[in-house]
């Protein structure tokens, strides 16, 4: 299961459609705060979806809570960035990987299909 | 003296005496005694024959006149006046048996010679003698006209002073005294050109002469040439150290004594010529210095102000240690109140060049903030310069109570005298710079222009700060909202190319066969018209990010050829080069790797080819990539419209075109963003065009990436 962390509602319903019609199921969250709840309340996906949404940094909070809470630092995360500071982010919060908006379909089935059920990068 | 000069006597000729007495044996002597020399002589036998005889007389002159003090019909004094009055120039002389200092005293401050009855004709010739001397003596005083100048005989032998005189008589006008104390009289009454004096004579000197005179200010310019013996070397060095000019050997050699005198009078002359223009000059000298050294300390003052004023771009003008500065040059107390520009809080800044003046001033800046209503009547009143005071603001209505309150207390601090420059600019009030005075000081000597010039400065300085901010300000609003544009209009984009591209892959699923060809193309047009608006958002950001400072580089190994082999086939697969209706042919080496940002050179080459695309008439596009010693060196030729002259070093600037907006499309940011991309990794760009035939774009980068400081 995919839990994709998207605000906007276009964007979140065509992720999830690709992905679905892949075969993934899909969970969503409306944003950073909805995520953490979900994940505080026992979900655990088997990969994340995270929006960066610049200059909105939601994406950042939430990635870095998951990292310092021990239970839940283990999930993989792709972070959607809006520009190509991605690899930056990437690095910083330690996530497996990051997607540049607009995604390439093509891009974002490998990137998934590679991280799925995947364990996180060592710091 | 038995007998008159020769000179004296020749003078005498022309006079006409009048004789009063009663004792006619008495008048009758004189007159015999006065007969050789030839005078006119009137007498009379009392006061009321007197005066008829003057009346009949009328018009004539009178020279002399020897008054017999106790006639029987009064004393001759009262006669004086009369005479006096019809003759302004009569030497008087009365007669009188009773001779004390005080009649004397009295009489030579009436300039009237009170004598004794002349009982022998020497007496007669002296008086006459005296008479005439004192006459000629005022004829000289009368007469400044002379060219001839007057040189004062002091010598007390008669016959020696006669023949000093005679020997003179060419060139000078001489006039006669016998003693010194006369000679201190003449000197101060006739301000000869030159004093000759002995040295030694009886009473007053020569030696107390010339320390006499020159404690006189009046006369103490007038050169004294001494007289004096042989052998007297230690007197004459004395008497020439008091402040004689010039001395002479008796016996005195005329010739000498001429020259020496003439020498000295010309020398005087000029010096007197000069002299009032010298000590105007003089005075208008030091006011000439003192003003210019003030002049310097004021433009002085204004230039030390400019820096105090216009420092960096981003910061406030330094109004306060302008302040300060002011008082330190021209004393006294002065205020800003500063009433604008509006994103700053009014104001008032004090300063005084007493430091307990300071104090107090500050503290009442303290106590008492600018108040809205002040600040309002100054906008109204304080339009120009004005010099006004405190107490009277304090009694005017116009004022509110409370800034009538504010004026009391300044005042009762010991300030009053004002003058007011507004800190006007463009019609825009930033407030009023004020000297400040204590009652009873006045504002130093070309205070007021200073002030007027000061503020001019304080305004621009005001002014321009406040236009800096509001520029940046602008700016800065722009590039958030450009950088929020460019967000927003990216959000659909990615749903829009998933969706396509999703379609895309089924469509072999979802369409007939023979109408997927069709179908296929239009997605691809789709697709390709998503990147092309993905670009230009991409642009738009990436411009405001530059001007923002915030345009970053990732440095890693990357492959230029690699990736201008992926961009080509790119463009190929979205139909891009089918579209432009232009041919791509690379001419890449297999492998160049240098220290770049991958995602950047990626922008670089897809910006040059496009453009290569867009402008490229349809014609073939060449790309070529090589080694090129320490570089790689990346070029993109097309053959279509081409680049005029002036255009081309225009064209890498920020939202500059070549061309028309509506021909071309696109935002003209391309380049601009190609241009900081290259500088970015640490090379060089540049064009070559003809236009209707080609243009080349060459890119130059080090393998080695940029160095520490990235070229401009």
């Amino acid at each position: 299961m995919i839990l994709i962390v998207e605000d906007d509602a276009e964007n979140a319903a065509s992720l999830r459609e690709v992905l679905q019609e892949e075969g993934y199921p899909i969970e969503r969250a409306a944003d950073g705060a909805d995520a953490l709840r979900l994940l505080k309340g026992g979900m655990r996906p088997d990969l994340m979806l995270v929006d960066l949404m610049m200059p909105n940094i939601d994406g950042w909070k939430l990635a870095t809570a998951l990292r310092a809470d021990a239970s839940l630092q283990t999930i993989p995360i792709v972070l959607l960035t809006a520009d190509a500071r991605g690899k930056e982010a990437a690095q910083q919060l330690g996530v497996n990987a990051y997607l540049s908006k607009p995604v390439d379909l093509g891009t974002l089935l490998d990137t998934v299909s590679l991280h799925y059920r995947s364990a996180r990068p060592s710091q | 003296m038995t007998e008159l000069s020769l000179r004296l006597a020749a003078r005498l000729r022309e006079r006409r005496v009048l004789l009063v007495d009663d004792d006619a044996l008495a008048s009758a002597a004189v007159s015999r005694v006065l007969q050789p020399y030839g005078m006119h002589i009137v007498t009379a036998r009392s006061l009321q024959q007197a005066r008829k005889e003057l009346g009949e007389l009328r018009g004539e002159r009178i020279d002399f006149a020897v008054i017999d003090d106790g006639l029987t019909d009064g004393t001759g004094r009262s006669l004086v006046t009369e005479l006096r009055t019809l003759h302004p120039q009569v030497t008087l002389a009365v007669v009188s048996s009773h001779l004390n200092a005080e009649r004397l005293l009295r009489g030579w401050q009436q300039d009237i010679a009170i004598v004794s009855k002349p009982t022998s004709p020497t007496q007669v010739r002296e008086l006459m003698a005296a008479l005439e001397e004192r006459r000629y003596q005022l004829d000289v005083r009368a007469d400044n006209s002379s060219e001839k100048p007057l040189v004062l005989v002091v010598e007390d032998s008669p016959a020696m002073n006669q023949a000093i005189c005679t020997s003179l008589d060419a060139e000078f006008r001489t006039v006669s005294a016998f003693d010194g104390a006369s000679a201190i009289r003449l000197a101060l009454e006739l301000r000869p050109d030159a004093i000759l004096s002995d040295v030694i004579m009886p009473g007053i000197g020569g030696a107390d002469l010339v320390r006499i005179l020159r404690q006189r200010r009046e006369i103490d310019a007038i050169p004294i040439v001494l007289m004096t013996g042989h052998g007297d070397e230690r007197l004459r060095s004395k008497l020439l150290s008091e402040g004689a000019q010039d001395y002479v050997l008796k016996p005195i050699a005329e010739e000498e004594l001429r020259g020496r005198l003439r020498n000295l009078v010309s020398h005087m002359r000029v010096r007197a010529l000069l002299e009032p223009d010298a000590s105007a000059q003089h005075r208008n000298l030091e006011s000439l210095v003192a003003e210019v050294m003030r002049q310097k300390r004021h433009s002085g003052l204004l230039s030390e102000s400019g820096k105090l004023l216009f420092g960096p771009l981003d910061s406030e003008p330094g109004l306060q240690p302008t302040l300060r500065m002011l008082v330190e040059c021209v004393g006294g107390g002065a205020a800003i109140l500063q009433c604008g520009p509006p994103d700053r809080a009014n104001m008032l800044l004090v300063a005084h060049a007493d430091a307990d003046a300071d104090e107090s001033l500050k503290n009442f800046a303290s106590q008492h903030p600018p108040r809205p209503d002040v600040v309002e009547h100054l906008l109204t009143t304080h339009r120009t310069s004005t010099a006004w005071r405190l107490s009277e603001a304090a009694n005017d209505d116009s004022y509110s109570k409370l800034a009538r309150e504010q004026a009391v207390a300044l005042v009762a601090r010991g300030f009053d005298s004002c003058y007011s420059v507004p800190l006007l600019a463009r019609g825009t009030f930033f407030g009023v710079l004020t000297s400040l005075r204590r009652s009873g000081q006045s504002r130093s000597q070309g205070e007021e222009p200073l002030l007027e010039q000061l503020a001019m400065r304080v305004t621009h300085a005001i002014e321009h700060a406040w236009l800096y901010r509001e520029a940046t300000h602008a700016v800065r609003l722009r590039d958030d909202f450009l950088s929020i544009a460019s967000h927003e209009l990216k959000t659909p984009l990615n749903p829009l190319q998933l969706q396509v591209q999703s379609l895309q892959r089924k469509l072999p699923q979802v369409v007939a066969p023979d109408s997927l060809a069709l179908v296929s193309q239009k997605t691809s047009t789709i697709l390709r018209n998503i990147d092309r608006l993905t670009r230009l958002v991409n642009d738009l950001l990436d411009t405001t990010r530059i001007g923002a400072g915030q345009f970053g580089f990732e440095f890693t190994q990357v492959d230029l050829c690699v990736i201008v082999r992926e961009v080509a086939e790119m463009f190929e697969e979205r139909g891009e080069l089918k579209q432009a209706g232009c041919t791509l042919q690379l001419d890449v080496d297999d492998s160049l790797v240098g220290r770049w940002d991958r995602i950047r050179l990626e922008q670089l080459v897809v910006n040059l080819l496009s453009n290569a695309l867009k402008y490229g008439a349809g014609r073939p596009v060449y790309i070529e990539c090589k080694r090129q010693g320490p570089n790689a060196r990346l070029s993109v030729k097309d053959h279509g419209i081409g680049i005029a002259a002036e255009d081309l070093k225009r064209i890498f600037g920020r939202f500059e075109r070549a061309v028309s907006v509506r021909h071309y499309g696109g935002l003209g940011l391309g380049l601009y963003i190609t241009k900081q991309i290259v500088h970015g990794l640490g090379g060089h760009i540049e064009v070559e065009s003809e236009p209707g035939v080609h243009t080349v774009f060459s890119v130059q980068l080090p393998l080695d990436g940029p160095s520490e400081t990235p070229p401009r």
